[in-house]
C-alpha cells in the first residue's frame, strides 16, 4: 500500500523527520506514537502533501506511484485521505456540497460519471449513521461552530463518504471526550476492510483501546525507534517515553 | 489684454458628444451649462475621486463600430421590459404602461454634479418608471451596448404611496465595448412604499461607466439597492440616499468580480435625517490580476435622528498579488442614542483551508472558487429576487471558468 523509505525533511531549515521508514500494506492499522516533537504530525502533513516541509532524502511510494511527486488533491484521487488534528472552519461551504465536489473531482480523475444526487443523498444517510453524526450537521457549513467532537466525527464522515485506501488519523483523539472517542473509533473500524489501511498517530494509548492496531512504531527524533503489537502501546502508556529515549541513545 | 482660454478635459469630451435631442427648459440647460463649463474632470485632490482617475475617457473614440453580443441579454423573464439600445430607446416601445420615454421637456431634477450636469446636455434617452400598486411588478431595463457609443440614459423612478415594485437596471455590453456610460437615476419612494433596484454592469472590457443614484426615501418605506458591477474598465457608482422620514429601512448590498486591469469605485450615502430607521450595506468583492477597487461608505446621522441602527461593512479578497483595495467607511453621528457599526477587510483566501479542500480531492482552482463562491455567497443571499440571483450565480461561476 504505502512504502517510505529513509525519509528526511526540513522545515525552516530544522530537521525534523531522520530517516523515517515503515511499510503499511492493506489491511493493516499501524499506531505511531512519540512525545511531542518527534515528528508526528510532520509525518502526516508530509503524506498529504503540504508545501511547507522540504523533502532532502528518501522516497514514499503509495499504490506504485512516487507520491513526493504528486499534488496534494492527486495523492486524495489515489486514495489517501488525512484525518486533520485541527479541521478547518469553513464559513458558506456547506459540507454536502463540498463533499459531492470531492467526490466528483475523484470519480473525474478516474474518468468516471459524476455521482447522481440520488445516489449521492443516500450515501450521505448511510454514511452518517457510522459515527451518529446529525443529518443537519451534514448540510451546515463545513465544520463552522461544530464542537470538538463533531469536527472529529465529521473528519471521520468525510474518510466514510470518500472510501479511500490509506486513511492518516492525525491526533484525532484530541480534545475528544470518551464519548466522542468511542463514536470516532467504531467509525474507523467499521469502515475497515481487507483493502485499505490505516496509520492512527496518537499521542496517548487511550485510542488503542478501540482501535486496535496490527503494529505500533514509537517515533522519536525523527526516526521509528521501536516496533512491536499493541503491548507495546500499554508499555509506554506504564512507563513513558523516558525509557524510549534513554534506550535509543545508549543504542 | 488678450484673455487665454484653456480647454479644459471636458471642454475635449465634449466635441465628441452630441447634445441631446430632448427639449430642455433654459434655466436647466442654463444651470447644466454653467456646472460644466465651470467644472474640470476630478483630480487626485478631490477627496471623491482621490483613487478613481478618469482621464481615459478622453481616449475613448465613439466611432460606431459594432459587435454583436454573444450571451443572453435579458435577466428576468418575468418582468416587463424595456431595450435600449446604445443608448437609445428602441423603437416602438413607448407605449408600455407604467413606463414613459417621450417627453414635452425633461423633468427639472438636477444636482451640482458635473456628470449630472453632463448627463443632461447630452442625454440619450430620459426614462420614467412608475410604481402605483402593491402588486411588485418588475420592470427590466436592458440597456444593449453593442456600438462604441456616450450613453446617457436619465432616469427617474416613481414608488408611489403604499405601492411596491422591482426594478432590474441591465447594462450588457459586447465583450470589447468601449464606450462611455453615463447615468443619472433619480427615485422617489413614498409613504408606505417598498422599492427593489438591481442593477447588474456587465460592461464591454474598455467601458467607462459613472452612475449616479439619487434616492429620497419618505416615513415607512422600504428601499433597497443592489449593484453588480461584474466587468468593464472604469465602473464609478454613486448611490445617495436620503432617509427623510421615520421608520424606514434601508439596503445597501453589492458584489464585484473585477479582473484584469478593470476599476471600480462604490461611494455610497445614507443620510439618517429623522429617528427610528434602520440601514444595513454589504459590500463584497474578489479582485485578481491588476484590478483595483475602491469602497467609500459613508453614514450620516443627524442630530435628532435618534434610534437609528446603521449597519456598514466592506470585505474583500485578493486573488492576486498586484490588486489594489482602498476601503474607507465613515460614520459621521450627531445624534446620541444609536446603534451604528462599521467595518472593512482586505485578505487573501484562507491557505489552510485551501490546503483541506485539495486534501480531500478538489483542485486548486475548484477549491478557490468554491471559498469565493461562499464569500460572495453572503451578498448573494440578501438578492430576494430569484431569477437575478440565480443570474449572478451564473455569471460568478462563468468568472472563473474563462
Amino acid at each position: 500500500m504505502i512504502e517510505i523509505k529513509n525519509l528526511h525533511a526540513n522545515i525552516e531549515g530544522k530537521e525534523i523527520l531522520k530517516g523515517l521508514t515503515l511499510t503499511v500494506n492493506a489491511g493493516e492499522v499501524h499506531a505511531i506514537m512519540g512525545p511531542n516533537g518527534a515528528g508526528k504530525s510532520t509525518l502526516a502533513s508530509i503524506l498529504a502533501g503540504r508545501e511547507e516541509y522540504e523533502i532532502t532524502k528518501g522516497e514514499v511510494t503509495f499504490e506504485g506511484a512516487d507520491l513526493l511527486e504528486l499534488s496534494t488533491e492527486e495523492r486524495a484521487h489515489l486514495g489517501l485521505f488525512l484525518a486533520f488534528q485541527y479541521p478547518v472552519e469553513i464559513p458558506g461551504v456547506s459540507n454536502v456540497n463540498f463533499l459531492r465536489t470531492a467526490i466528483n473531482e475523484t470519480r473525474d480523475a478516474k474518468g468516471e460519471d459524476p455521482i447522481s444526487a440520488k445516489e449521492f443523498m443516500a450515501m450521505v444517510r448511510e454514511k452518517s449513521k457510522i459515527v451518529e453524526l446529525d443529518s443537519k450537521l451534514a448540510s451546515r457549513s463545513v465544520n463552522e461552530g461544530f464542537s470538538g467532537g463533531e469536527k472529529k466525527r465529521n473528519e471521520i464522515f468525510q474518510m466514510a463518504m470518500l472510501n479511500p485506501k490509506l486513511a492518516v488519523l492525525d491526533e484525532t483523539d484530541s480534545g475528544l471526550d470518551i464519548d466522542a472517542l468511542r463514536i470516532v473509533a467504531k467509525g474507523v473500524n467499521t469502515l475497515k476492510s481487507a483493502d485499505n489501511a490505516s496509520i492512527v498517530i496518537t499521542h496517548y494509548q487511550r485510542l488503542l483501546d478501540y482501535i486496535v492496531p496490527d503494529f505500533v512504531h514509537v517515533l522519536h527524533d525523527g526516526k521509528i525507534v521501536k516496533t512491536g503489537n499493541k503491548d507495546l502501546a500499554l508499555e509506554l502508556e506504564e512507563k513513558g517515553y523516558d525509557w524510549i529515549k534513554e534506550e535509543t541513545q545508549v543504542g | 489684454m488678450e484673455e487665454v482660454l484653456t480647454q479644459t478635459k471636458f471642454d475635449i469630451l465634449r466635441t465628441e458628444l452630441r447634445p441631446t435631442a430632448l427639449k430642455i427648459s433654459d434655466a436647466l440647460r442654463a444651470k447644466a451649462s454653467e456646472i460644466v463649463n465651470s467644472s474640470d474632470f476630478p483630480t487626485r485632490k478631490n477627496e471623491a475621486w482621490k483613487y478613481t482617475n478618469v482621464n481615459g475617457l478622453n481616449k475613448l473614440v465613439f466611432d460606431g463600430k459594432n459587435a454583436p453580443i454573444s450571451e443572453p441579454l435579458i435577466i428576468s423573464n418575468r418582468s416587463r421590459k424595456l431595450f435600449v439600445k446604445n443608448g437609445q430607446v428602441s423603437e416602438g416601445q413607448s407605449m408600455l404602461s407604467g413606463i414613459k420615454t417621450s417627453w414635452d421637456v425633461l423633468p427639472e431634477f438636477y444636482t451640482d454634479d458635473a456628470f449630472d450636469a453632463l448627463n443632461v446636455l447630452y442625454c440619450t434617452a430620459a426614462i420614467q418608471l412608475n410604481f402605483d400598486n402593491a402588486e411588485n411588478e418588475t420592470i427590466e431595463l436592458v440597456f444593449e451596448n453593442t456600438t462604441n457609443s456616450a450613453i446617457f440614459p436619465r432616469l427617474f423612478i416613481q414608488c408611489n404611496k403604499g405601492a411596491k415594485g422591482t426594478v432590474i437596471l441591465n447594462f450588457q455590453g459586447a465583450e470589447k465595448n468601449a464606450s462611455f456610460i453615463n447615468v443619472s437615476t433619480y427615485v422617489n419612494v413614498g409613504e408606505n412604499a417598498n422599492l427593489s433596484i438591481h442593477k447588474i454592469q456587465k460592461n464591454g472590457t474598455e467601458t467607462f461607466d459613472l452612475q449616479r443614484e439619487y434616492v429620497d426615501q419618505a416615513a415607512n418605506s422600504t428601499f433597497t439597492m443592489n449593484t453588480f458591477p461584474l466587468s468593464g474598465k472604469l465602473t464609478r457608482n454613486d448611490l445617495k440616499i436620503n432617509v427623510n422620514g421615520n421608520n424606514c429601512e434601508t439596503f445597501m448590498n453589492g458584489a464585484y468580480t473585477l479582473k484584469g486591469k478593470s476599476h471600480c469605485d462604490n461611494h455610497t450615502t445614507v443620510d439618517h435625517k429623522v429617528a427610528h430607521c434602520y440601514s444595513k450595506e454589504l459590500y463584497k468583492g474578489v479582485i485578481d490580476d491588476r484590478a483595483t477597487n475602491v469602497f467609500n461608505g459613508k453614514v450620516f446621522v443627524r442630530k435628532d435622528a435618534q434610534k437609528i441602527n446603521a449597519f456598514q461593512s466592506n470585505a474583500n479578497i485578493l486573488l492576486s498579488d498586484t490588486g489594489t483595495v482602498n476601503s474607507k467607511p465613515e460614520l459621521e453621528i450627531y445624534a446620541d442614542d444609536v446603534k451604528c457599526s462599521h467595518g472593512s477587510t482586505t485578505g487573501q483566501l484562507d491557505d489552510e483551508a485551501i490546503f483541506y479542500l485539495r486534501s480531500r480531492g478538489l483542485s486548486e482552482k475548484a477549491a478557490k472558487e468554491l471559498l469565493v463562491k461562499a464569500f460572495l455567497g453572503e451578498v448573494l443571499e440578501e438578492v430576494q429576487n430569484e431569477e437575478v440571483r440565480s443570474y449572478l450565480e451564473a455569471q460568478i461561476e462563468k468568472h472563473f471558468s474563462a
